[in-house]
């Protein structure tokens, strides 16, 4: 099968056939890669400026039912570009189809009926400077954390849409494709045109939601332009930052790793934020999260929805519980118990969503170092023909641990989960909350200072929705806002009532 | 139990000039042998074994899947076992296979606490740990004799049949400990010219952080980074050694050293234009792990060591701590030959085990069956090409290290969370 790893804008049409094409081999298929110049790609990013004039006047509903559009269409298990991208990702990314249908496309669902309404955004965003505010419409609840003048410019803070001409994205090395998604509509939000360096991991599927868009829209395809990671020339990684408004990178806490993409960028962060500061770059990434299940919450069915959490993305997604399940002491059941509920439910999820081989071994070779250091009390759940691995841990050791090995540590308050995680503080970025709704806002309060991004209902840890926090930034607001300044948003506002319905849902999915 | 006779037969350097298909069956036994032995006396393995659904008697397809990783000779939990010695003790009982049925005492120095294990039969061998944390592989007496026994065949192949005992050996850093070094050290035992001791630093092994290097105090962070101390002192060594070399020439010589020491040597040799006339039969050998090899091409050893010994080969080798076996060149063609009582299976991106046939890079995992204070079916973190089937002039059967390659698979690319992990946890 032959696929494209770039898209040229319509716009520039004259430009792609110019640019020579070369196949190469990326497993049992053939990727098309354009032999693209530094010329080309300036060729490219000046007509999609000249387009952004009228680009920019494009209202709102327009861009947003378009947007509706192409979502739907990958919502269609039918639909080819979702077959092709279901049959090469778990290729590519070693998932399994299960966990990328159960997470990534599970996403897609979720992000349908939202959009980001910037104003109302930028409306609750100054409701939220001092206090907690309730976004019933929207089942959110939105707070900031920081100095007191920094809060205060958040109130004479006017959003300009379409100042921004082009975003860019510059997708970490092993970017699943869902960034991709997301970086589009919060640039076509801000009328920003993209440009997307797709990730080397995979690089087809920024391209093919590129292709989607333009089988919806032909105008609003002129403003995506998506080029493949394997074009290794430094020239144009400079063309596109220089003419980028925006820079979105997917790496905050890598920058001083050795690899060239890295080195390349931090070189742009130092000159270009920190000396000229034209150009706006949102750092991201390299976070981690857990799960604090409340005393009131300690059940089988609140299990099932850890397990959710531990298994999704095989724990190596930002907001993943890879510091582990904290449960809390004096429930009816015990955390030990909630352990082996977990083991219950895990056994049965896992023969719905296995893990692929890859993941299997790395776990089974994980195994190996917890086995090597087993301390007496520590309760080791697992069994050969099932995919996960529960520790019950009362020496309340924190490793973070991936590939399915989910910790549980029993806690006698759930405040004290901060205490215990604090070496890992400055990965801080989502909880999966199984927490009474009354005993919530303190809990999230003290979250919020501890500099935690987003709350999330347990099972809904890696659905996050357009409107959440990202790292502490508001999306699309971030690009207007004051740095300093970190917001935390929770998934809902009452999370009883969610967690109750959400059990629900997937009872009645499991027994499907 | 463990069959010492089997093991015996397998490492026998007659063992390289054997076909494959002839050695196959006794190699395989081996390792069926050991597996069974380990998964019934070693806690730490029969857990593993039982979590992967595998049973004592295993099948040549479950190879692979008894392979597990070297990092957990590093899972010990205290940095100072020489201070809590019944902590340490106790990992130590579940990662190996031995009866650890003595009692040890409390100290303050690390070499006191190996020491009293070595009193006792037990060589608590450990390597330099260039990766943040020092390695620990217990071995019985056992298992030290026929690591001693696997490096004196391999050295009978490659120097000749009971021809290396002639040779004097020169400059091997003399640490009992140290794993690679106490290898080396002991094969040669038996020659009673081969003690020419010059580096020997006791202080430097005398606790896991200055192993690691890990400088507490200013002063030492000072002396190391800023003075570049360490270079200094190999500086001084090269020195010394030359002149030693001086009072010995004419004779045949194995020269053993680390690549940065033989380096140093040899330009030493070139710069003041000195003239050695050792014996053409003598041997250099560069002791590397896999890093170090890596390095081997940007630092330039081998011209150097060329250019300086004129006539003198030098040969490469490739071997580890958890590793009770020598991949030498041969002194010929230069092939490094994987000893033929090892099975190598090399692991793809995807984590599957690669066909072993023609030539073949991924992730080196190995089946040793030598050991018996614990299982030798290790996966590396080193990237090896092997050619299993090469036609070559030197008639050794085994497969040929190829190449050594950095980390090249996916997963140190990735960036993001896993990134961080991996950082974290190292």
């Amino acid at each position: 099968m032959k696929i494209n790893t770039y898209f040229i804008p319509p716009v520039a049409y004259d430009v792609e056939i110019k640019v020579p094409l070369d196949e190469i081999n990326f497993g049992d298929h053939t990727l098309k890669l354009p032999r693209m110049t530094p010329e080309h790609v300036l060729e490219i990013i000046s007509r999609m400026r000249e387009f952004h004039e009228q680009f920019k006047e494009f209202s709102d509903d327009y861009i947003e039912s378009k947007l509706r559009q192409v979502l739907m269409k990958w919502q269609d298990p039918n639909y080819e570009k979702r077959k092709i991208s279901l049959q090469l990702l778990p290729k590519y990314t070693n998932y399994s189809e299960e966990v990328l249908n159960n997470f990534q496309f599970k996403v897609l669902e979720r992000v349908i009926p939202e959009s980001i309404d910037v104003d109302t955004l930028l409306k609750y965003a100054k409701k939220s400077l001092y206090k907690f505010s309730f976004w019933t419409k929207e089942n959110m609840i939105l707070k900031a954390y920081g100095r007191f003048q920094d809060k205060l410019r958040v109130r004479s803070i006017k959003i300009k849409r379409g100042k921004h001409k082009i975003m860019t994205l510059m997708s970490p090395p092993d970017a699943i494709g869902l960034l991709a998604m997301y970086a589009t509509w919060i640039g076509f939000e801000n009328r920003s045109g993209i440009i997307i360096k797709n990730p080397k991991c995979q690089p087809f599927f920024a391209a093919l939601f590129a292709e989607s868009i333009y089988e919806v829209d032909r105008e609003l395809a002129n403003m995506i332009f998506v080029l493949p990671w394997y074009i290794k020339n430094e020239q144009i990684d400079n063309i596109i930052f220089k003419n980028s408004d925006i820079v979105l990178v997917g790496l905050e806490n890598r920058l001083n790793s050795k690899n060239d993409f890295c080195k390349f960028i931090k070189k742009k962060v130092k000159r270009s934020i920190w000396i000229t500061s034209d150009i706006i770059v949102s750092c991201h990434g390299s976070k981690m999260g857990f799960d604090v299940i409340g005393k009131e919450y300690v059940n089988e069915d609140v299990a099932m929805l850890a397990v959710l959490d531990g298994i999704g993305y095989e724990g190596r997604m930002n907001p993943s519980p890879s510091l582990g399940i904290f449960v809390e002491k004096g429930g009816e059941y015990t955390p030990e118990d909630f352990a082996q509920f977990m083991a219950k439910q895990a056994k049965k999820i896992s023969k719905l969503i296995p893990q692929s081989n890859y993941y299997r071994v790395n776990r089974e070779r994980d195994l190996a170092n917890i086995y090597a250091s087993h301390i007496d009390k520590e309760q080791i759940y697992n069994e050969p023909d099932y995919d996960f691995t529960i520790i019950y841990d009362p020496n309340r050791k924190i490793i973070p641990s991936q590939n399915r090995i989910i910790r549980v540590i029993p806690v006698s308050h759930i405040n004290e989960v901060f205490k215990l995680t604090k070496e890992y503080k400055k990965y801080y970025q989502t909880i999966g909350i199984a927490i009474s709704t009354k005993r919530l806002l303190n809990f999230a309060d003290r979250a919020g200072e501890e500099g935690i991004s987003n709350l999330r209902v347990v099972g809904t840890t890696l659905l996050p929705r357009l409107k959440e926090v990202w790292d502490g930034h508001l999306p699309l607001l971030e690009f207007y806002m004051p740095n300093k300044l970190h917001w935390l948003s929770i998934n809902t506002i009452n999370v009883d009532d969610d967690i109750s319905k959400l059990i629900k849902m997937i009872n009645a999915e499991m027994t499907k | 139990m463990f069959d010492g006779e089997l093991i015996r037969n397998l490492v026998d350097y007659k063992n390289y000039w054997k076909s494959n298909e002839g050695l196959e069956h006794l190699r395989q036994n081996a390792i069926k042998m050991a597996h069974k032995y380990h998964y019934e006396n070693n806690l730490f393995y029969n857990k593993l074994c039982k979590a992967k659904g595998i049973s004592k008697d295993i099948t040549t397809k479950e190879f692979p899947k008894i392979i597990y990783p070297h990092t957990v000779f590093k899972t010990y939990s205290i940095e100072e076992p020489e201070k809590s010695p019944e902590i340490f003790v106790r990992w130590l009982r579940n990662i190996s296979t031995i009866n650890f049925n003595f009692e040890i005492r409390k100290t303050t120095s690390l070499l006191d606490l190996l020491n009293q294990f070595y009193e006792n039969n037990v060589l608590l061998g450990f390597s330099k740990g260039t990766s943040g944390k020092v390695s620990i592989i217990p071995k019985d007496r056992f298992t030290q004799i026929m690591t001693i026994k696997s490096y004196v065949e391999t050295l009978d192949t490659v120097l000749g049949h009971n021809k290396w005992t002639t040779y004097r050996l020169f400059g091997m850093t003399h640490h009992m400990f140290l794993q690679i070094a106490w290898n080396f050290t002991q094969s040669f035992e038996g020659m009673k010219k081969s003690d020419i001791v010059l580096y020997h630093n006791t202080e430097k092994y005398n606790s896991f952080p200055n192993i690691l290097k890990k400088h507490k105090s200013i002063y030492d962070k000072l002396t190391y980074n800023f003075l570049n101390l360490e270079n200094i002192n190999i500086q001084r060594l090269a020195k010394r050694m030359i002149n030693e070399l001086k009072k010995i020439d004419n004779e045949k010589i194995i020269l053993i050293g680390s690549p940065l020491l033989l380096r140093e040597i040899a330009s030493n040799i070139i710069e003041n234009n000195i003239k050695l006339k050792h014996s053409k039969d003598s041997i250099i050998i560069g002791v590397n792990g896999l890093r170090k090899i890596i390095n081997l091409e940007n630092i330039k050893v081998r011209p150097l060591i060329n250019e300086a010994f004129e006539n003198i080969p030098y040969l490469e080798t490739y071997t580890m701590a958890e590793f009770n076996s020598l991949i030498i060149d041969c002194k010929d063609k230069k092939h490094m030959h994987i000893p033929p009582w090892i099975i190598p299976i090399l692991f793809d991106e995807n984590n599957e085990p690669l066909e072993p046939e023609g030539k073949v890079t991924g992730l080196f995992g190995f089946l040793e069956p030598i050991p018996k204070s614990y299982p030798g079916f290790i996966l590396t973190d080193d990237y090896l090409t092997i050619d299993f089937d090469a036609i070559r002039e030197c008639e050794v059967h085994t497969p040929i290290v190829t190449k050594v390659h950095g980390k090249t698979y996916k997963e140190i690319e990735c960036s993001g969370l896993l990134g961080t992990l991996r950082r974290l946890q190292k």
